[in-house]
């Protein structure tokens, strides 16, 4: 009757296991009533399941229990994270570049103190005047440099009462020379200090990333 | 059994992987019953399935670290069934003790002698349950010869099922096959057995294949 006897049969068992769809089901409930083989075998399969499960259930003969000292296996390592390597490599990069930092503005510039000095050296030869210049006005010049001779550039009359004509001209090139002179010292050191410290983290970081389920256990192994 | 206390389990499993040993034991209490019973029912022979059971147990534990699946009984029981088939691999390499204990276990009933009488009005009546009677001992050595004589892979699946009642989808878990897989195999190892159970050589209905393998 049915051409494919095991996909019937497989259906029966399945509708015995409530395995089967909604749809399917239904197909076979409609099925059942006009067809004696299905009948027969879905009886059959029934109570060959029925006295699998009342075998009884066997009494294991000791405990199985395991011996206190072993120890599991250390995990095998789990892919570190995608993020663990490059986060490292970038550390390492960024530690190098603030160590390279920190001693570049820790050295003696051979190159921008001797373009310093040259800067200052024609400023300074040209007005011999110039220092006894700037001395009167170091009072109030004391605190900071830059803001003195600013304001012994803008002219205020009490700076200003000897012949002092050739200041205004000189205080623009002093100006900018502090400027320039005054950027690299706070921002190399500070710059190298936080790529150092940042690439330590970051190193570490990945490192710990890396070897995050390295159980100490790895040595012990019993029996 | 398994959905009971699963923070429980959850917690012995943790601490288990962090080494401690006698939180794991906790586990082989609640499941060793289970573990020995798939092994004794797949290699009917209780040293063997001693052996494997604390095999496994030994296994799981060693293993630990790397479990993180959702159960731990499928786990558990799938390092039972392929303890079950390195046992036949290893039986296989020594010929002579495996043709004894084939011919010992072509002895025990299931041949092809008369069928044990509670068996056949159980397999007769269709009114009869599990419940009304507890099986005599015949009955239950039938059975299992008969199951012992099912192909390993249609064995396995049809312990689960019928003898344990695990799930479709847990079965599919433990043996380590697709789900239609599963349905398909149980089909055809009920056949098989009430086959066997019934004493016939003969197939039932259809009457095509003879040796129906897994799948």
């Amino acid at each position: 009757m049915h051409t494919d006897w095991d996909a019937q049969r497989e259906r029966l068992s399945a509708y015995l296991d409530g395995a089967l769809s909604a749809d399917e089901r239904a197909e076979l409930a409609a099925h059942l009533p006009g067809c004696a083989e299905c009948r027969r075998e879905l009886a059959a399969l029934r109570q060959t399941k029925a006295l699998l499960s009342a075998l009884p259930v066997p009494t294991p003969p000791r405990s199985f229990a395991l011996p206190t000292t072993l120890r599991p296996l250390p995990a095998r390592r789990p892919a570190p994270p995608l993020w663990a390597g490059p986060l490292q490599t970038l550390g390492a990069i960024a530690a190098v570049v603030g160590l390279a930092f920190f001693v570049w503005a820790a050295l003696p510039h051979p190159l921008t103190q001797s373009a310093g000095s040259a800067a200052y050296a024609p400023a300074v030869t040209n007005s011999g005047a110039d220092t006894s210049v700037h001395v009167p006005t170091s009072p109030s010049a004391t605190s900071s440099p830059r803001e003195g001779v600013a304001s012994a550039g803008s002219g205020s009359p009490t700076t200003a009462p000897a012949p002092a004509t050739p200041i205004p001209t000189y205080t623009p090139p002093t100006k900018t020379q502090f400027a320039k002179e005054a950027q690299p010292f706070p921002t190399l050191p500070v710059t190298g200090g936080i790529l150092l410290v940042g690439g330590a983290a970051a190193l570490a970081i990945g490192g710990l990333a890396r070897r995050r389920d390295d159980g100490p256990t790895a040595s012990d192994i019993a029996g | 059994m398994p959905g009971g206390d699963d923070a429980q389990e959850r917690d012995a499993i943790v601490r288990s992987q962090r080494g401690d040993a006698s939180a794991f034991n906790l586990l082989v209490t609640r499941y060793e019953s289970a573990a020995y019973s798939l092994a004794l029912r797949m290699l009917g022979n209780p040293e063997s399935a001693a052996d494997v059971t604390q095999d496994a147990f030994f296994a799981a534990f060693r293993n630990i670290r790397a479990f993180r699946g959702a159960s731990f009984r499928a786990w558990l029981l799938r390092i039972v069934s392929n303890g079950c088939y390195d046992h036949w691999r290893a039986q296989a390499r020594r010929p002579a003790e495996s043709l004894d204990a084939l011919l010992a276990g072509d002895g025990e009933g299931g041949g092809a002698g008369g069928v044990e009488p509670e068996l056949a009005r159980a397999l007769a009546d269709s009114a009869w349950t599990p419940e009304s009677v507890a099986l005599r001992a015949e009955t239950v050595a039938a059975i299992e010869a008969a199951l012992l004589r099912l192909a390993h892979d249609q064995r396995l699946v049809i312990i689960l099922s019928d003898v344990q009642g695990y799930s479709y989808e847990e079965i599919a878990r433990i043996a380590g096959v697709p789900l239609g897989t599963v349905k398909s195999r149980i089909a055809r190892a009920r056949a098989r057995l009430r086959d066997l159970l019934q004493g016939q050589s003969e197939p039932f209905p259809g009457g095509e294949r003879r040796n129906d393998r897994g799948d």
